[in-house]
């Protein structure tokens, strides 16, 4: 088991919104957030996705290794400025993640390589 | 329901900007050089990052927020490089209404110009009604 760590700026998050057209103010404006029930600005999931795999990647893959196939499900959410913790589990074809925040699971699935 | 086709291309630039909003060092991302040396044709397309081209889509269907991200599942097929056409096509299914809560399915899949396909990337949501 390995654990790798890292964690989301507003920074990031706007940069992320502005390359991906997706503003969803979810994402960009806290009050809107609280107005749904968050505590703060939620990272894209899909930014969340992107930077699982750039740590695993970077951690512990040689650069020319890609995945076939990755799922993660999004068990709660990962708010911006937050460290989460992925453990990481080496199996036959790829790898299980499950990505740790404040003592709650935010992140769950697998990244077959 | 779908989206009409749509084709579009990654630039390098987009790549780029795209690793360092990650803080991606991989050095596959850095130029068409680098990414030769490892063996690649040219700068490949980051695994995740075939999802942001849902901007270039016009998507018939409109989600009432709240719009949360629930599951991703994402297969490249082969793997795409900048400076090549795709051709994708987004559908909604699975579309059921809880409560207040509306759980659907978006997929994308995305073609190169010989009809192969690339990258699928099935997006589970759950949001207000959907229009």
């Amino acid at each position: 088991m390995k654990e790798l760590q890292f964690f989301i700026t507003e920074q990031e998050v706007k940069r992320y919104a502005e390359l991906s057209g997706d503003h969803n103010p979810i994402h960009l404006d806290e009050n809107y957030a609280k107005k749904y029930g968050f505590s703060g600005k939620v990272v894209h999931g899909m930014l969340t996705t992107a930077k699982v795999w750039s740590v695993l990647s970077n951690g512990l893959l040689t650069s020319t290794n890609f995945p076939k196939e990755y799922e993660l499900a999004f068990l709660s959410p990962v708010y911006v400025g937050e460290l989460v913790t992925l453990h990481i589990e080496h199996e036959t074809n790829g790898f299980k993640v499950e990505g740790m925040c404040e003592g709650k699971m935010v992140v769950k699935g697998y990244i077959m390589v | 329901m779908k989206t009409k086709e749509t084709s579009f291309i990654f630039h390098k630039e987009q790549v780029q900007k795209y690793i360092r909003i990650l803080g991606d060092s991989n050095p596959i991302y850095e130029s068409e050089e680098s990414a030769r040396k490892f063996g690649l044709q040219t700068i490949p397309i980051p695994p995740a990052m075939p999802m942001t081209v849902y901007q270039s889509f016009e998507i018939p269907w409109l989600m009432k927020p709240p719009v949360i991200h629930r599951k991703q599942q994402c297969i490249n097929h082969q793997q795409m490089f900048i400076n090549e056409t795709y051709t994708g096509v987004i559908s909604l299914t699975d579309v059921v209404v809880r409560k207040k809560y509306t759980f659907s399915k978006q997929t994308l899949l995305l073609y190169d110009t010989t009809g192969n396909l690339c990258f699928s990337g099935i997006s589970h949501i759950v949001s207000g009604e959907i229009l």
